[in-house]
């Protein structure tokens, strides 16, 4: 497994290349998070946020964490080509990146856009400090072992910004494109702000192609809304057994703001742990949390999630649903905290799972904790089995065995994607959510 | 068209069919009547295949076919069609899915080519008719919803989609209202010709004023006990099955 100490040494190399590159507190920053990465290094099964998911394997010796950027075999005439390939709708704006540097911005004909900014990361949007707001939550999230570790070593980091009072029309699409890496545990980084009744539409496409062997992406994510801003937010993860991915997502949320977020895991990753923290620190806000994912055999999907409503009056809702086939692991880790001050909290939360084997490997721990006294919240977990009316009622009808399970699946998913209000992003989603299942 | 010679079946070890034969002839229609818990659902579940059912004895030809030997969807592509007695639901598979699927499913089994989607439309609008099945509930999902009649009228439209050779309804006409009972039985003897079979498994004699059956036939306690004609389901409606039960009883040898 990847030790610490050699992280160190790399470490140590970026901050001497990355020197001359960035200002003086980004390098602070990295500094400090590394230093905090290096008390307790990588989480083990002991701990209760990863007992179900070891990542001695996936972490292997062969890794190498690249200290300077990548180079790129794609020419800058390529882009609009590649996007065609990668199936990006043309009706979005939208950034590719490749194995995290920004490659190409594509804007549909006649679209402004003026009021998104697009640029490096220059500073973090959130602190691990203390800033006397106690914001002990959000601090613990970024504070969590990949989030450092990405905080202090990533290469490539892009913002994106929407000014005060203003809506962006289309979807901005984000391609994460891997492809031509070997043995790289690659850091990359998004922050998404959404300032003062800003509304936002973000997809982030995570797609490796075939020619990646032995990477694994730590990709960490911090967003930001301000009161009364709106984000609607899609992960929608593509990769292959070579390709795995730690994502961690921490997001703040001011009052009346809303932020809906679809996370959908698609099979044949080896490994992809989400991370997502929530922080609800303004009244009056609103949090959607929904999942999908689709664990082939021999992988690993790993759902841990916390939602924390730390003001009064706020909703959160959250829908999670795993189809695991035979020998896949999916597990959902789901935390609902209801602290002190959170009065009027509705917060509901639903989990349930179809395996597909008689060896395939669920995990589910759905957890509640409330500290305020006037709340309303709902969890749930339901291990689903084929309902065998249901599979013989269309046996009956002349369908076959494979054919009947793979409409059953497709039902079972539909109702996490029926939940996607645009329609151009339901079916973008729809279609690679069918094609997945039919190869599942 | 299907013949069943001295079938026996069970669930576990409890014996539910014990040892039942029954002729249908292409352009038939049998009545299939008895008590409460005499074996008839289980009759029509044991020739779609339902699997929790073990046949432990007797065979089932289907055209000549060992129907036995196929699966539940083999039977069905071969012209077996059963209407439920409770239709399942299905939220999240629309019914327009659900009959595309399956209506291809067929047509590839008996090699011919799938349905456009304009051949498939028209086809739906020409069967649905039928049955006065509204657009909606195409666009919904599969039962999902429906009332018991909107139900038991999407089991006899899907009939008609199929054009199965013998279709078995199993008591479809109870909960129904007047108005659905006609509808469906309307719906059923447009469909019937000389060519189809249709087997009626009921318990009153109220489908048979709708659709007049060829044979009525009684089960009780895993047998057919008593076979006759229309009128033998009117004499049940007036007097019960109490002498239908004792008639049995005194043919069987005394212990």
């Amino acid at each position: 497994m990847l030790q610490t100490d050699t992280l160190h040494t790399k470490f140590l190399e970026l901050v001497k290349s990355a020197e001359a590159q960035n200002g003086a507190t980004l390098l602070e920053s990295r500094q400090a998070a590394f230093k905090r990465f290096s008390n307790n290094g990588f989480p083990t099964i002991r701990s209760e946020q990863w007992k179900y998911s070891n990542i001695t394997g996936l972490l292997n010796d062969a890794l190498q964490v690249p200290v300077e950027p990548l180079a790129v075999k794609e020419t800058q005439d390529a882009g609009a080509a590649l996007l065609v390939k990668l199936h990006a709708p043309a009706e979005w704006l939208t950034i590719l990146t490749i194995n995290g540097k920004l490659h190409t911005i594509q804007r549909p004909t006649g679209s402004k856009e003026d009021n998104l900014q697009i640029s490096d990361v220059q500073d973090f949007l959130l602190s691990t400090e203390d800033d006397g707001d106690n914001d002990t939550v959000v601090q613990q999230a970024i504070n969590k072992p990949f989030s450092l570790l990405n905080r202090a070593l990533f290469l490539h980091g892009l913002q994106l910004e929407v000014k005060a009072n203003s809506q962006v029309n289309i979807p901005v699409h984000i391609i994460h494109y891997y492809t031509g890496i070997e043995n790289t545990f690659l850091q990359t980084r998004l922050q998404l702000k959404a300032n003062k009744n800003a509304h936002l539409t973000v997809v982030e496409s995570f797609i490796a192609d075939s020619s990646c062997k032995n990477v694994v992406v730590n990709h960490a994510a911090e967003t930001l809304l301000a009161a009364e801003a709106t984000l609607d937010h899609f992960l929608v993860q593509q990769l292959n057994e070579q390709t795995n991915l730690i994502l961690s997502e921490v997001v703040r949320q001011e009052q009346q703001s809303d932020y809906k977020n679809h996370v959908i895991s698609l099979p044949f990753a080896r490994f992809i742990r989400n991370n997502l923290d929530i922080a609800l620190k303004g009244t009056y806000s609103h949090t959607d949390m929904h999942g999908l994912y689709m664990v082939s055999p021999q992988q690993v999907i790993d759902n841990s999630t916390g939602i924390n409503h730390l003001r009064p009056n706020c909703t959160s809702n959250q829908l999670y649903k795993g189809i695991v086939a035979d020998k896949g692991t999916g597990t959902f880790n789901g935390r609902i905290y209801v602290h002190l001050d959170a009065q009027k909290t509705n917060a509901f939360q639903k989990n349930a799972n179809l395996p597909l084997g008689e060896h395939a490997v669920i995990n589910s721990k759905p957890q509640l904790e409330i500290y305020a006294d006037d709340v309303r919240c709902t969890h749930g977990s339901a291990l689903g089995q084929m309902n065998n009316q249901q599979l013989f009622y269309l046996l009956a009808r002349g369908i076959k065995q494979e054919i009947a399970v793979k409409l059953l699946s497709q039902a079972f998913v539909n109702e996490v994607t029926e939940t996607i209000e645009q329609e151009s992003i339901r079916s973008y989603v729809a279609d690679l959510v069918e094609k997945a299942l039919d190869q599942m | 068209m299907l013949t069943i010679k001295n079938l026996f079946a069970g669930i576990e070890d409890k014996a539910i069919l014990k040892g039942i034969n029954l002729q249908v002839n292409p352009g038939e229609i049998h009545a299939i009547m008895g008590p409460n818990g005499s074996g008839k659902s289980s009759l029509a579940s044991v020739l779609a295949g339902k699997e929790d059912y073990q046949v432990t004895d007797g065979e089932v030809l289907f055209e000549g076919k060992d129907l036995l030997e196929l699966s539940p969807d083999e039977r069905a592509k071969e012209g077996l069609f059963l209407a439920f007695q409770y239709p399942v639901e299905i939220p999240g598979v629309s019914n327009m899915q659900f009959l595309k699927t399956a209506v291809n499913e067929i047509r590839s089994y008996r090699n011919q080519p799938a349905l456009t989607a304009g051949e498939f439309l028209s086809l739906i609008k020409q069967k649905q008719k039928l049955v006065e099945l509204d657009d909606q509930f195409l666009r919904r999902s599969l039962n999902t919803g429906f009332s018991g009649g909107e139900k038991k009228k999407n089991e006899i439209f899907q009939l008609a989609m199929f054009e199965p050779k013998l279709s078995i309804l199993d008591e479809t006409d109870s909960g129904l209202d007047i108005d659905a009972l006609r509808i469906i039985a309307n719906g059923v003897n447009r469909l019937k010709n000389n060519n189809n079979s249709f087997v009626l498994i009921t318990h009153y004699q109220r489908l048979l004023d709708y659709i007049v059956p060829d044979f009525v036939h009684v089960l009780y306690d895993g047998k057919i006990i008593l076979t006759g004609t229309k009128d033998l389901a009117l004499e049940l409606e007036e007097k019960g099955y109490d002498w239908v039960k004792e008639m049995a009883h005194a043919k069987e040898p005394a212990q």
